[in-house]
């Protein structure tokens, strides 16, 4: 059943109004969890509440929270520098602590961190999730990171596979060998099941597969939101495509601030089956708004 | 005639483990090329070739202890490739 809805578009045009709306009007028919992604949120001003990373109950069954990003990654590299403190004991020394911080700016981080987030919140006991993402750069570089991920792990175990059959084969020979290492005896690990890099790397990869599924099975559907300007249509149309080069399917598109304009109709008729939701006399805030919205976007 | 037999038999002995220990080394020294080749592809960020993310290397970073120990005992050679050469044809 899809209970997960994702949505997608460039900064600005409107994707946490269009979010926020659909989230309201879910919460009619069971529990529901909004989150926002968007390291630059804006989901607690359209509901006119004060939100944090952890949910909030917005009415009966409408919950909201804003995830903060730079939190997630700083936790995450944390968890991971006690991890490699724990096996190179010699580094206690050292004040690990100023690294975290420039750790956190490492390409990719900040996009796994949302990845796991993502993941987290669909594991959330909700019926229905709703995530408004990052503008469009952000969130494509996020959810294709399981793809390209995949590319280094296969590419890795085949080269593990590689040194540990010629580690096997030197070892019927001349029986078991050891190294040491900083004054340490280490067994040198020879089949798959004993080598921790090897599990490491195939945990790792049942992991993005997982992921790579969730993201290309019927669970969730991914919205795109636009505004009827070349720019923002230009935009999504790239970010549609390369989706749907990994596989992810972009079967929904808003097109929100509509107004009838010449020069971009054409445009959005090659784009397909749309929703548009027209340009309001000022910004929809607050519930009453919101759920007339919902009852415009109630047919995706 | 047993005393030549055995001595014989510890010919063709000898022989199987020279045949033995060259054709190990061989391996031992493609199997320490595949070791660089992986402790690059991991670390290999740190002098500017393509690498995986870095949420990948930093997750494997705990258990890559003797890895790195090959990384540091190849850089530490990379100065002297003719040596390796001697070495590999036993000069």
């Amino acid at each position: 059943m899809e209970n997960g809805y994702i949505f997608i578009g460039k900064g600005g045009v409107g994707k946490t109004t269009c979010s926020a709306a659909m989230a309201l009007g879910l919460a009619q028919k069971g529990k529901t969890l909004i989150a926002s992604l968007d390291p630059a949120h804006n989901l607690g001003d359209v509901y006119g509440v004060r939100l944090s990373g952890t949910p909030k109950k917005i009415n009966q069954s409408l919950y909201a929270m804003e995830v903060d990003i730079d939190e997630l990654a700083r936790k995450y590299i944390e968890r991971t520098v006690n991890r490699i403190k724990d096996m190179y004991t010699y580094l206690k020394v050292l004040n690990l602590d100023k690294y975290v911080e420039s750790l956190k700016y490492s390409p990719g981080i900040e996009e796994y961190s949302i990845l796991e987030a993502l993941i987290d919140l669909f594991s959330a006991n909700y019926d229905y999730v709703i995530l408004d993402m990052p503008p469009t750069g952000l969130t494509v570089k996020t959810l294709t990171l399981p793809y390209t991920t995949l590319i280094w792990i296969e590419k890795l175990i085949r080269l593990r596979k590689d040194i540990l059959s010629r580690r096997m084969t030197i070892e019927s020979i001349t029986g078991k060998k050891c190294v040491v290492i900083d004054g340490k005896e280490v067994e040198i690990p020879v089949s798959e099941e004993e080598d921790p890099i090897f599990r490491e790397l195939k945990q790792k990869k049942e992991k993005m597969e997982f992921i790579k599924n969730f993201l290309t099975g019927d669970k969730c559907s991914f919205i795109l939101v636009t505004n009827p300007e070349a720019l923002s249509l230009f935009e999504g149309e790239r970010a549609i495509k390369t989706l749907k080069n990994f596989g992810i399917n972009v079967s929904k598109i808003i097109i929100n601030k509509f107004v009838e304009h010449n020069d971009v109709t054409k445009k959005i008729s090659q784009l397909g089956s749309t929703l548009k939701i027209p340009l309001f006399d000022r910004e929809p805030r607050g519930m009453d708004e919101l759920t007339k919205i919902f009852q415009l976007v109630e047919v995706l | 005639m047993i005393k030549l037999l055995n001595n014989i038999l510890k010919f063709f002995k000898g022989i199987q483990e020279g045949f033995k220990g060259k054709s190990i080394e061989y391996i031992r020294i493609e199997e320490r090329e595949l070791e660089n080749v992986f402790s690059l592809l991991l670390f290999g960020s740190y002098i500017g070739l393509p690498s995986p993310p870095a949420f990948l290397s930093l997750e494997l970073l705990p258990y890559v202890a003797r890895e790195l120990y090959i990384l540091g005992i190849a850089a530490e050679r990379s100065d002297d490739p003719l040596g390796q050469i001697a070495e590999f044809f036993e000069l």
